[in-house]
């Protein structure tokens, strides 16, 4: 196998879950999100010959996917037909009742708020992942979840005293 | 219900419901398919784009032979090159997406 193709295996194995969860996140809808995935990898193979380490891998890797991410969801706006459905990503085995409740609190989060909680959950918590992943200070994730965690449970707390 | 339960609640559900999302099955082979594809050549486009740029070129000399005497013919480059220079941007974009 050619040094390029075992550097991009090397690649794609270590950031498929990532890089998919990121998609999964920012655009909301699972099967937009694996086609969206597929061609970032295709850009990262395109891209790995010229790849010079200015920027760490997982870097310039995030910065791609943000990049095909934003993309797409230009393009789903603008030939806008389905919905955002962030509950089709998965059904939870617990608390089904609670589930589609607590989404649609989710999608009604701005952009930043919502992926931040969608990944601070997807990425076992770590601030720092979510940060590197979205492209933005560790503080500013931290800002983004305490605000989202908070609207979410006000809006929760109304809808159940009402 | 309380704020902390409220806050409990809704970790408790997104971790449900978002914790461990993996690739779908199958996902790396398809990737492993497309970048196998055979590139597609850039020769048409280049070609294309060189040819359009004889036309623009041509054009513009046409213009500059039939401009009276006298007219400043640096701001009739300035104006070309504003003219040209968009197009130039979008046809490097294009290229560049293939």
């Amino acid at each position: 196998m050619a040094e390029e193709d075992q550097q991009f295996e090397e690649v794609l194995r270590a950031y498929q879950d990532k890089v998919f969860r990121l998609c999964c996140a920012m655009l909301g809808d699972r099967s937009l999100a694996e086609e969206t995935a597929q061609e970032i990898f295709v850009r990262i193979w395109k891209g790995l010959p010229r790849y010079r380490g200015d920027a760490s891998l997982s870097t310039w890797i995030y910065a791609i996917a943000r990049n095909a991410c934003l993309t797409a969801r230009k393009k789903r706006a603008a030939s806008r037909e389905q919905q955002l459905d962030i509950a089709d990503i998965r059904t939870p085995p617990a608390s089904p009742d609670r589930t589609p409740d607590i989404m649609r609190l989710v999608r009604q989060l701005p952009d930043g708020q919502r992926e931040a909680v969608l990944l601070f959950h997807m990425e076992e918590k770590s601030y720092d992942e979510v940060a590197l992943m979205l492209g933005v200070p560790v503080g500013t994730v931290k800002t983004w979840l305490h605000r989202a965690r908070r609207s979410m449970a006000e809006s929760l707390m109304k809808e159940n005293d009402s | 219900m309380d704020e902390e339960r409220a806050l409990r609640q809704i970790d408790e559900t997104l971790d449900a419901a978002l914790g461990g999302i993996t690739a779908p099955p199958g996902f790396a082979a398809r990737v492993r398919r497309r970048v196998r594809e055979p590139r597609l050549s850039r020769a048409p486009e280049i070609l294309d784009a060189i040819g359009w740029l004889a036309v623009l070129a041509l054009v513009f000399v046409v213009a500059l032979l039939w401009l009276p005497p006298g007219t400043n013919t640096a701001a009739a480059v300035a104006v070309a090159g504003i003219a040209v220079a968009p197009a130039a941007v979008f046809g490097i974009r294009t290229l560049r997406e293939l």
